[in-house]
């Protein structure tokens, strides 16, 4: 058992010449947080991984853990465990000389090398592969040997940089549990670089969505999912219907928008819009419901089903609204409803308080 | 009504036709240099490399001249030194070129690799007699030291060990080179950045992680060089004296001046017999999946 550090990341900065990579990045981390960077490769979310690990040097800014920097200190100094993207193993050598490795470079005895060793395999749950080489052993396994030999030395920070990128589908689903109880069992702070939407909903305490080099938004899972601070987010973590147009009226906390002749009402959480200006709205595609008759909502819609796609625990339908608009809904259940088949007549229905105002010129 | 072909199931001799065509392809791309190869190798070694055993009846007196008569044993001798003097110091030279090569920016990368490639096409000859203009009583060298006064009569460079061993690692430089480059650039630099972070400085990430990885590389440059000097003979026979004799003047020697085949073939074989079991160890120890695969 050990535990977590906290991190403080501030105006940290990395530029290739005109490139910004990473620019103005601030980030609290608690003591034992599970934190994923997400956002588009390219986004700064690995050149920040990247210098917190010590492989690179920021162009401005500072990093602290439990209080020191540790932007002065060489990497091989930094006691700091990481998964790489292709989990770098070494291949010359054994499953338990990889995971001995941090262990012989900090000086201990050999009795309790080998007891170490052990424990970490019997951790990941391989305690029977510790003689074979690293291409002897499937993805999952290598991937599994690698968060051994990143956590043997019990560092208090740990780093995984895209660890699931590699594994197939099942895999990856498997993966993801384990993961989360293995933090839960060892403690530590964990930084989690990743492009999968999904995988950062599911893993993190908190995400930081990344773009262009800077943060977008910081929040836990449900506050980006369900309350985007702009449009970036709202398109990027999960699907959602982005509905652009001018302002009719901005006065209050409601503010109407019109978008290709339709009418559209919903709320601003902050700031101000003025009338005549561009705004876009997010609608999450579950948000719509197809209405039944008399069927009462806030907000209607009527179009028709241009197309639908049964995804097994739902089904996605298409729908073009009178005014030309397009919207997609998403409808729970695992059996397809019979009565609705491309061309139907349907009414579109949703919440006030589903329609987010994320951006406004 | 014609009947319908594809309905009738294709028989198991059909189809073992089918499977054996492929091989046969293989088979009929390979013929021409396989024909060559039998034909202006093959056949041409094997009967001369029987003058050694045959005269015209079996005898080992050839061998047993080679193996008992001390001047032999002696060049055969220096012929192993000289090749691993040779390939020792292009391994100490050519293991951070090649390194630098593999893990450079792009810029000095190909500054080092037109480098090391101009030397590597340009004739043998000229290269020689660069090196006699540079090294001779009145070369270059002895006359700019006695010139600036740093010594008062030539110093002996040319037609010894020296000039001997200078001319065979420039000459065989690249050829540690390329193997050595060729694994080092398949080196992920993931595996330096692992180390690293696991707690390794940068001697011990090289010693525990790089040294190794790169070990086909030196065992391919080390192999090549070393083979390669032992049959050299253009730079012992224009650079060196009379004392620096290697083993393919003698085969030479023996062919074209004493015109005794059969001994000259049994030198030859002994020489091939040596660079074969050489590579039967390589493979044995050093070949990238042995160190790889741990088997």
């Amino acid at each position: 058992m050990q535990g977590g550090s906290r991190i403080q990341i501030s105006d940290l900065s990395k530029h290739y010449g005109p490139v910004q990579a990473a620019e103005a990045v601030d980030l609290d981390i608690g003591q034992g947080e599970f934190v994923t960077f997400l956002g588009p490769s390219g986004s700064g979310k690995t050149t920040t991984l990247m210098m917190v690990a010590g492989f690179t040097v920021p162009t401005r800014g500072d990093i602290l853990v439990d209080g020191r920097s540790i932007v002065p200190v060489p990497v091989h100094k930094r006691n700091i465990g990481m998964v790489f993207q292709n989990y770098a193993l070494f291949p010359h050598m054994s499953v338990a000389d990889n995971i001995a490795f941090p262990l012989q470079m900090r000086g201990l005895g050999k009795s309790e090398i080998r007891e170490r060793v052990a424990r970490a395999l019997d951790l990941v749950r391989l305690g029977q592969h510790g003689g074979r080489r690293p291409k002897q052993l499937s993805g999952g396994q290598q991937q599994r040997i690698a968060l051994a030999r990143a956590l043997v030395f019990e560092p208090s920070i740990l780093l995984l940089d895209e660890p699931l990128g590699a594994l197939d589908a099942k895999l990856r689903e498997e993966m993801k549990f384990e993961l989360k109880q293995l933090h839960h069992r060892i403690g530590a702070t964990i930084l989690f670089v990743t492009h999968d939407q999904e995988e950062a909903l599911t893993l993190s305490d908190r995400i930081a969505v990344f773009n262009d080099g800077r943060i977008m938004q910081t929040g836990r899972p449900d506050e980006l999912y369900r309350a985007p601070a702009n449009r970036f987010v709202a398109d990027f973590i999960g699907e959602t219907n982005l509905l652009s147009g001018r302002v009719t009226d901005g006065g209050g906390e409601v503010i109407t928008i019109d978008a290709g002749g339709q009418s559209f009402a919903g709320r601003m959480r902050s700031g101000f819009a003025r009338p005549s200006s561009e705004a876009t709205f997010t609608l999450r595609l579950e948000s719509l419901r197809i209405l039944r008759g008399e069927e009462p909502a806030d907000c209607r819609a009527e179009g028709v089903i241009e197309e639908f796609l049964y995804v097994g625990n739902s089904t996605k339908y298409l729908v073009r609204l009178v005014s030309g608009q397009r919207l997609t809904a998403r409808v729970p259940g695992n059996l397809p409803d019979e009565t609705l088949r491309v061309n139907s007549k349907v009414t579109l229905g949703w919440n006030i308080d589903d329609m987010l105002l994320v951006e406004a010129a | 009504m014609p009947r319908d072909t594809t309905l009738i199931p294709p028989s198991a001799a059909q189809l073992k036709w089918l499977e054996r065509r492929e091989r046969l392809v293989f088979l009929a791309f390979l013929a021409p240099a396989l024909l060559f190869l039998v034909l202006m190798f093959l056949v041409p070694l094997g009967m001369f490399l029987s003058q050694s055993l045959f005269d015209p009846h079996f005898t080992l007196e050839n061998y047993q001249k080679a193996f008992t008569r001390p001047v032999y044993m002696k060049i055969l001798w220096r012929t192993l030194v000289v090749s691993g003097e040779t390939t020792l110091i292009c391994l100490l030279i050519g293991y951070p070129v090649a390194f630098v090569m593999a893990h450079g920016s792009d810029r000095v990368k190909m500054m080092v690799t037109a480098l090391v490639l101009i030397p590597f096409w340009t004739n043998i000859l000229v290269r020689m007699f660069a090196w006699m203009a540079l090294l001779g009583r009145n070369g270059v060298i002895n006359r700019g030291l006695m010139e600036t006064g740093l010594t008062d009569a030539p110093i002996p460079m040319l037609f010894n060990q020296f000039s001997v061993t200078i001319g065979m690692v420039h000459f065989m430089l690249p050829y540690m080179i390329l193997p050595l480059y060729s694994v080092m650039t398949n080196i992920p630099q993931s595996l330096m950045d692992a180390a690293a972070n696991l707690g390794a400085n940068t001697r011990r990430t090289f010693l525990r992680v790089y040294l190794p990885l790169s070990l086909p590389g030196i065992g391919a440059g080390v192999l090549l060089v070393f083979i390669l000097s032992l049959g050299f003979f253009v730079t012992p026979a224009l650079l060196g004296g009379p004392q620096n004799t290697m083993l393919a003047q003698i085969i030479e020697l023996e062919i074209n001046d004493s015109v005794d085949w059969g001994f000259g073939a049994a030198l030859s074989t002994i020489l091939l017999v040596l660079t074969v079991a050489l590579y039967a160890l390589y493979d044995r120890f050093l070949s990238a999946e042995k160190i790889y695969e741990g088997r």
